[in-house]
């Protein structure tokens, strides 16, 4: 008899978004040595089989979604390829740029490239499935799981399952906060800001790329103590150069106002996640500005005020939520993606902070990730992501963009904008 | 594998040995098996990890087969309740033929409508009291309401019965007033549904109900000549006193709870 899996809030809305992104969540991971590739395949079906939201098939019932568990062989879901070094940055591009569509059998797939005694691993899965922070933790248990059997024989079980429900995130709240957040029927999505990314239009011949910049981990610290003077976090030195740059590649009214969505973990309201499953709690939050100011360090602090509004709000980004789960419950699907689509504006410029890989914890057989980076769904036009991961201090910038070589160029403009920025504002530093 | 088996056979220890649970064993044997082969199909070799991943997903097989058997038990009361609702059925269509053979006989109208309404509300309030128990165990305002407008309307049906046979039957002069009581009885069951089944706001539903009650009370009374008409109103504003003592005792209990909850914010705060 087949097997059925509720289709969770954050499923649907991530399908839903299926009009703005392609749904994949990207890393890639660069080891000094050859992995074994048994082992990994051991750990990753063991893993499909604690969460078998991986190898299920979305269906897109009228009235109500499901997830159908689907069979699958770990050799469909890994590929393992001998390669020669010049050949990697083109099939590592062409692999982490596919998309899986949500009928598909399995939601994860992995290419490792072995070469001149290296790996290379590539992962990408559907957002649907989970979101970036969790990947990451995802990532960082794979990692530990791989050691332990390895090195111990220990069998690689030890993976996190429990709901997926977007409930989890209110559940370590107090009686009355719970309460509170449970009403919040407020649609806080960026409705009114038309100003957007400078992508060309969309055409029948745009493919998907992904652009990214490293900064140079000499200049981590150099971004941390400048933004400690002027009470700025890491996020938001990021933000006012991506602000700075933004007016100035675009060419916006230095008098308008623009706004950037940044992407917030739910779980900071979460005391414990050891309960719950490999899921989606990502949310908004607004970061305007109201005016470009005469320099970046006014735009700096615009920001650090914009963003300290929402970091004061305890029901951050806890807005809108049981307004979506009202929506979904009340009509049938067909109905209320339709409805929803009408009341959610899906933000036209985005950043994305995954944060730091740790490469202790990303470490195989004691062999840390010589670079890797993370990345999120690659955006249809107009809509642009940029998203910020760091190893080892190395900043990664990447733009996961559908479009052509002018907005290549564009995008890599852009980043030579960052850099320039994010040197004014550490210039002080050096 | 067979540290899979030897598994199973260390959980049945505990397990007292009857031919059900021989079956149960039976059963979790082959779907072990079974899941060895798909997991070996899907990739995994390693032979320790297909056992350990196999009993790591039966972490307590006794809770598992007491979980069965109470799936069984509540299939087997399932399965009576659709015994007695086709049983009712039966019985409705001898009770229709009856009444009509009564009527044959002794061509008294009167007796052979009675067996009919009788058993057409006794079907009725069978059959709503099943309903009423599925919507209540849904989760929802909407379902409740379903479940408390079939409860009303079971009573009413009852009282319906009791008018007929007290009118047709013993030609009682004031069977009228069973009306009113069957609204009595259906507002004071209304009021206890909202309270077993802790409905949120369920004091207005008291309060609303309260004086309701207290003026049919006042009519019936009156009617059957229990109470003098003169005095009875008395009845009414006696509803209205209740109504403004339960208000005070709830705003007391509500002040000690608004406290209680004062202290929880400050507990949380960052």
């Amino acid at each position: 008899m087949e097997r059925r899996l509720k289709a969770e809030l954050w499923d649907k809305m991530h399908y839903l978004f299926r009009d703005y992104n392609d749904r994949m969540v990207h890393v890639e991971l660069h080891y000094d040595f050859e992995i074994n590739i048994d082992a990994f395949k051991t750990v990753l079906a063991c893993f499909f089989e604690k969460a078998p939201v991986f190898h299920s098939s979305f269906t897109d019932n009228h009235v109500s979604p499901y997830w159908t568990v689907k069979d699958y062989n770990i050799d469909e879901v890994v590929d393992v390829k001998n390669v020669d070094d010049e050949d990697v940055d083109r099939l590592v591009d062409a692999f982490l740029c596919q998309c899986i569509p949500p009928e598909n059998d399995i939601q994860m797939k992995a290419l490792i490239l072995l070469h001149s005694g290296k790996t290379t691993v590539c992962i990408i899965e559907n957002h649907m499935c989970m979101d970036g922070g969790d990947f990451k933790s995802f990532l960082k248990v794979f990692c530990k799981n791989y050691n332990d059997y390895v090195e111990n024989g220990v069998s690689p079980l030890d993976l996190r399952t429990g709901t997926r429900s977007y409930k989890s995130v209110y559940k370590d709240l107090s009686k009355t906060d719970r309460k509170a957040a449970e009403n919040l029927y407020k649609n806080v999505t960026a409705k009114g800001d038309k100003h957007a990314f400078p992508l060309t239009e969309s055409e029948p011949d745009d493919y998907s790329f992904i652009a990214r910049r490293t900064i140079g981990a000499e200049k981590f610290p150099l971004i941390k103590s400048a933004g400690k003077k002027r009470g700025a976090t890491i996020n938001d030195m990021l933000t006012a150069a991506y602000f700075y740059s933004l007016y100035e590649l675009a060419g916006f009214d230095k008098s308008e106002s623009v706004t950037i969505s940044c992407a917030i973990d739910l779980r900071r309201h979460m005391k414990d996640v050891s309960d719950t499953g490999y899921t989606n709690q990502t949310s908004w939050m607004q970061c305007s500005v109201p005016e470009l100011g005469r320099d970046i360090f006014e735009t700096l602090q615009y920001v650090v005020r914009s963003s300290a509004k929402f970091k004061k709000d305890k029901y951050m980004g806890l807005y809108g939520l049981p307004l979506l789960s009202l929506g979904y419950r009340i009509m049938p699907h067909a109905a209320s993606e339709e409805i929803i689509k009408i009341g959610y504006s899906n933000p036209l410029i985005a950043m994305s902070n995954i944060g730091i890989l740790e490469v202790d914890k990303l470490a195989l057989e004691g062999h840390e990730p010589t670079d890797g980076f993370m990345s999120g769904a690659v955006k249809y036009k107009p809509f642009a992501l940029l998203s910020a991961t760091s190893m080892r201090n190395a900043i990664t910038l990447s733009m996961c963009v559908r479009g052509n070589d002018r907005d290549k160029a564009t995008v890599n403009r852009f980043f030579d904008l960052m850099e320039k920025n994010i040197d004014v504002l550490t210039a002080d530093e050096k | 594998m067979t540290d899979a088996l030897k598994y199973i056979d260390e959980a049945f220890g505990s397990i007292p040995e009857t031919p059900r649970s021989y079956k149960f064993r039976m059963q979790l044997v082959d779907e072990f098996t079974e899941r060895a082969n798909e997991l070996t199909h899907r990739g995994i070799r390693d032979r320790n990890v297909i056992n350990d991943l196999i009993i790591s997903e039966h972490p307590d097989i006794k809770a598992e087969f007491e979980a069965v058997l109470s799936d069984e038990r509540s299939r087997r009361r399932r399965r009576s309740l659709a015994v007695i609702n086709v049983l009712c059925s039966i019985l409705f269509a001898l009770i229709t033929v009856t009444a009509f053979i009564v009527h044959l006989v002794t061509v008294n109208n009167g007796l052979s409508w009675i067996i009919l309404i009788g058993g057409f509300v006794v079907m009725s309030v069978h059959f709503t009291s099943v309903l009423c128990a599925k919507w209540t165990a849904k989760k929802g305002f909407i379902f409740n309401s379903v479940a408390r407008i079939q409860l009303a309307f079971s009573i009413m049906l009852v009282a319906a019965l009791a008018f007929f046979i007290m009118l047709f039957k013993f030609n009682i002069v004031h069977s009228w007033t069973v009306f009113p009581a069957g609204a009595v009885l259906a507002l004071i069951a209304d009021a206890l549904y909202a309270h077993f089944a802790r409905r949120r706001m369920a004091i207005f539903l008291y309060l609303l109900y309260i004086p309701i009650v207290c003026a049919l009370l006042y009519v019936i009374l009156g009617a059957v000549g229990i109470l003098p008409w003169a005095l009875g109103w008395l009845l009414i504003p006696a509803g209205i006193a209740i109504d403004i003592v339960i208000i005070i005792l709830r705003l007391v209990m509500n002040q000690g709870e608004s406290d209680e909850m004062k202290e929880d914010s400050e507990w949380n705060a960052d």
